[in-house]
């Protein structure tokens, strides 16, 4: 038989803050008669020094083993009373904090009614606490080693952050270098600082960090586990060129007989089959691109390797899986732009005058396929230049949203091209729906703009103009007048990184409408995903300029250094779910409806089972299990029931 | 016989996150409402069993509310959605059982609408005050409750 309980009440005055409505000596008189009710007391303050200890002392003098207070809010001292039980050597979950002040003193006119409400509460928690069942904490082994996915600048950041000796970290990038979309960029906005000169010496340092495993060229595979424990299959992709032994003399450019359109240049320029991604690449080694190589092809050509005075290149190499254990992992997957095709009145094809941003921030780029000299593709300068805006975002039948850094960016095109006097006279025309430039210093540079002469015209929506490209020129038909540039330049939208997609879903991530990846929370916790363990970095959760891409990076590294520390267990959530296995009839309704994929199939017993490290007991599925197999901790259905006998 | 003002029983589901913390707020702004508003919480609404509001019914509650997070503001993601689908679900039954479908409220209530709290708390006493008493306790008393 249950051993009977010994319950003690501690009614708080809050100093007439609850006395002054709610009659708590009444409540005290008439409580004291409850069976297993050992003592009631009053006191002013229980969350002062001297309550805690009137608590503590009456719980070992009467020997107490459930404990209700009647106070103020759990919100403010649920956790100042377990602790206060902890002290007296009582499990923290045996106690019950009823809110008399917030819900009943505060809230009540009519003291009478307030002290019959406060009993009413104070009842229910009576009922309640002989369910209250001892939790203990709990602490799993944790790897705090970290996979982080893509090598862009938010990538980097968390890596360099997090990377120490006792901390390993690897990093994923897809490409042959790292440094993402930020490196296609000669300066950016708003000062027109270098990129390079801001960016390669980061990156440098992340190739130089011994505590970084830099898996450039590679992609995840797979991944699977939970917080604290993942493991990571990478595929890292023959480069068919020894990293140990070149030293990115170029010689083995030159000698390549294939040119293909540049991918990194968004195909406007050529590069070989053994290739840079580009000039200043980090790491500064090629790889030789197998779709197009000769010798993948079936002829035996070894320009390159005769060239290379190093024995660099081996045409044997393969590709190399690797598995990896991780503690957590950060999703750095980057954006890619909107495909302006998609806009029939834009007739946008490769080979006209009609560019987007990026290929334009690649023709004005001293790395890119002209070398910075801004010419048409006929090779003669443009007289005039028109910047199109919000191509393809703020649309509902493109993408709803704006990408937040456009307007800035063609601001900063227009600028650079001015003030490096790129060509004479040239006459430059926005398109534009409204200016969405919130950094410091574009104001200015707008202000100036216009001062130098650059038009600004403004339309109600700048997908709706028309483009005709004909003999090396454009015609633009704007809703009242029609111009001509030599040249035009889309501020296309930022969209999802779709080679992503693979990876979101394997992690159980969740995406917005528009295809980003979502956060727990878009303003309070922006780093963070429902899946425990996995973080969000840069343009893929919704598009980022450089400081904020870098920004989040420190902010994951921050919150993974915290959480996961290198030898220190993880403490994971008490008021978890658990299955009766008994009582589960395997039929997987509350797998559909955990919205932290804590809860899997065990085909082998045809159960359900909840991972205790990812659930956080919210207790949905409790709610929706129709064999009544899973209870929540702290919350189970009898515990609720008996407090609702008490409140009715 | 004296009659006496009819004042109904009423539970209120809160969930721990948005609205026992607008029930906070309203006890800060010492904004009133009636003393037979009962609050008891859970920590998602996700977790209020439909059981749970018939179970309220049965031991004597006039009416019942669920108040949970804002559409999107869920803590838990997304638990305020499975509320909203079992409240649309168990309401047309409520017919079945003699009982008034408006005995029966769902309402989002974030942690800074102590206002809103209070407006509702109001609302639904008002609304359950002209219904009268339910008596389901009566009518249905000596059928057996859910094993506890």
């Amino acid at each position: 038989m249950k051993e009977k309980e010994r319950i003690g009440f501690f009614l708080c005055e809050c100093s007439q803050n609850i006395s002054g409505t709610v009659d708590v000596h009444k409540i005290k008189d008439e409580l004291q008669k409850q069976p297993d009710v050992v003592t009631a007391e009053v006191t002013n303050l229980y969350c002062s020094a001297e309550g805690k200890s009137e608590i503590i002392e009456s719980i070992r003098k009467n020997n107490l083993t459930k404990v209700v207070i009647g106070g103020c809010s759990v919100k403010q001292h649920e956790h100042t009373f377990m602790n206060v039980l902890e002290e007296a050597g009582l499990n923290p979950y045996f106690m019950q904090l009823v809110n008399i002040r917030e819900h009943v003193a505060w809230v009540t006119e009519d003291k009478e009614k307030a002290t019959a409400k406060a009993m009413a509460l104070l009842k229910a928690a009576y009922n309640r606490v002989q369910y209250h069942k001892a939790f203990e904490k709990k602490e799993i082994d944790a790897n705090a080693d970290v996979l982080v996915v893509g090598g862009g600048l938010s990538g980097c950041e968390a890596a360099l952050n997090l990377a120490a000796d006792d901390r390993k970290v690897y990093l994923v990038e897809t490409q042959p270098s790292l440094g993402g979309q930020a490196t296609k960029y000669e300066s950016s906005f708003p000062d027109l600082e270098c990129c390079s000169c801001m960016i390669l010496p980061k990156l440098q340092e992340v190739v130089e960090n011994p505590n970084i495993e830099l898996l450039n060229y590679s992609d995840v595979e797979e991944v699977v586990g939970f917080f604290g424990n993942f493991e990571a299959t990478i595929n890292k992709k023959a480069k068919y060129v020894i990293p140990d032994k070149c030293i990115g003399c170029n010689e083995c450019l030159e000698p390549c007989p294939v040119e293909v359109p540049n991918e990194y240049d968004d195909f406007l320029g050529k590069r070989k089959a053994i290739h840079f991604q580009v000039t200043g690449a980090t790491p500064y080694i090629p790889v030789i691109d197998k779709e197009s190589c000769l010798r993948f092809k079936g002829e035996d050509c070894t320009k390159c390797r005769d060239a290379c005075m190093f024995e660099a290149i081996d045409y044997d190499d393969e590709d190399e899986k690797m598995e990896v254990s991780v503690g957590s992992v950060v999703l750095a997957t980057g954006f890619e732009t909107f495909d302006p095709t998609l806009i029939p009145n834009f007739k946008f094809s490769n080979g006209t005058e009609v560019y987007t941003a990026l290929q334009f921030e690649r023709l004005i780029s001293n790395t890119g396929p002209t070398s910075g000299k801004l010419v048409k593709r006929d090779g003669s300068q443009p007289k005039s230049l028109a910047m199109v805006h919000c191509v393809g975002s703020r649309d509902k039948r493109y993408k709803n949203y704006c990408s937040n850094i456009c307007c800035s960016v063609l601001l900063k095109m227009s600028s650079q091209i001015l003030e490096e006097k790129m060509v004479e006279g040239i006459q430059i025309t926005h398109v534009y729906r409204d200016m969405t430039i919130g950094s410091t210093g574009m104001e200015e540079m707008y202000e100036n703009l216009k001062e130098e002469g650059v038009k600004f015209i403004m339309v109600p929506n700048p997908n709706d103009i028309a483009l005709n490209s004909q003999n090396g020129q454009v015609q633009i038909t704007l809703p009242e007048k029609t111009l001509n540039a030599d040249m035009v330049v889309l501020a296309a939208a930022m969209v999802p990184n779709k080679k992503a997609d693979k990876l979101i879903e394997m992690l159980m991530l969740s995406k917005d409408e528009e295809g980003f990846v979502k956060p727990t929370h878009r303003k309070i916790d922006a780093v963070s995903t429902p899946v425990e363990g996995v973080y969000v970095v840069g343009s893929a959760s919704y598009p980022k300029d450089i400081t904020h891409s870098i920004i989040d990076g420190s902010a994951a590294s921050g919150k993974i250094a915290f959480e996961l520390k290198p030898g220190k267990k993880l403490e994971i959530e008490t008021l978890i779910s658990t299955i009766d296995e008994d009582k589960c009839s395997g039929c997987k309704t509350c797998i559909s409806i955990c919205p932290y994929k804590a809860i899997g199939y065990d085909s082998e017993k045809g159960i359900s089972v909840i991972n205790e490290i990812l659930c956080r007991g919210c207790g949905s599925c409790v709610a929706a299990c129709p064999s009544h197999a899973i209870t929540a901790r702290h919350f189970e259905d009898n515990t609720i029931i008996a407090e609702l006998g008490g409140l009715l | 016989m004296t009659e006496t003002k009819f004042e109904p029983n009423i539970v209120a589901f809160v969930c721990n996150w948005c609205s026992y913390g607008g029930a906070d707020i309203a006890g800060s702004m010492r904004l009133k409402y009636p003393a037979n508003v009962k609050l008891l919480r859970v920590m998602c609404s996700g977790r209020v069993d439909p059981e749970f509001i018939i179970e309220a019914f049965r031991r004597g509650a006039d009416g019942v509310m669920v108040l949970g997070c804002h559409p999107k503001d869920c803590h838990y993601i997304e638990g305020n959605y499975k509320t909203l689908k079992r409240y649309n679900m168990l309401k047309p039954l409520l017919d079945q059982f003699n009982i008034e479908q408006d005995r029966l409220y769902l309402d989002w209530v974030s942690a800074s609408e102590g206002e809103k709290f209070a407006r509702v708390a109001k609302e639904m006493n008002e609304r359950i005050t002209q219904l009268g008493p339910l008596n389901w306790k009566e009518v249905i008393g000596q059928h057996q409750s859910r094993e506890v």
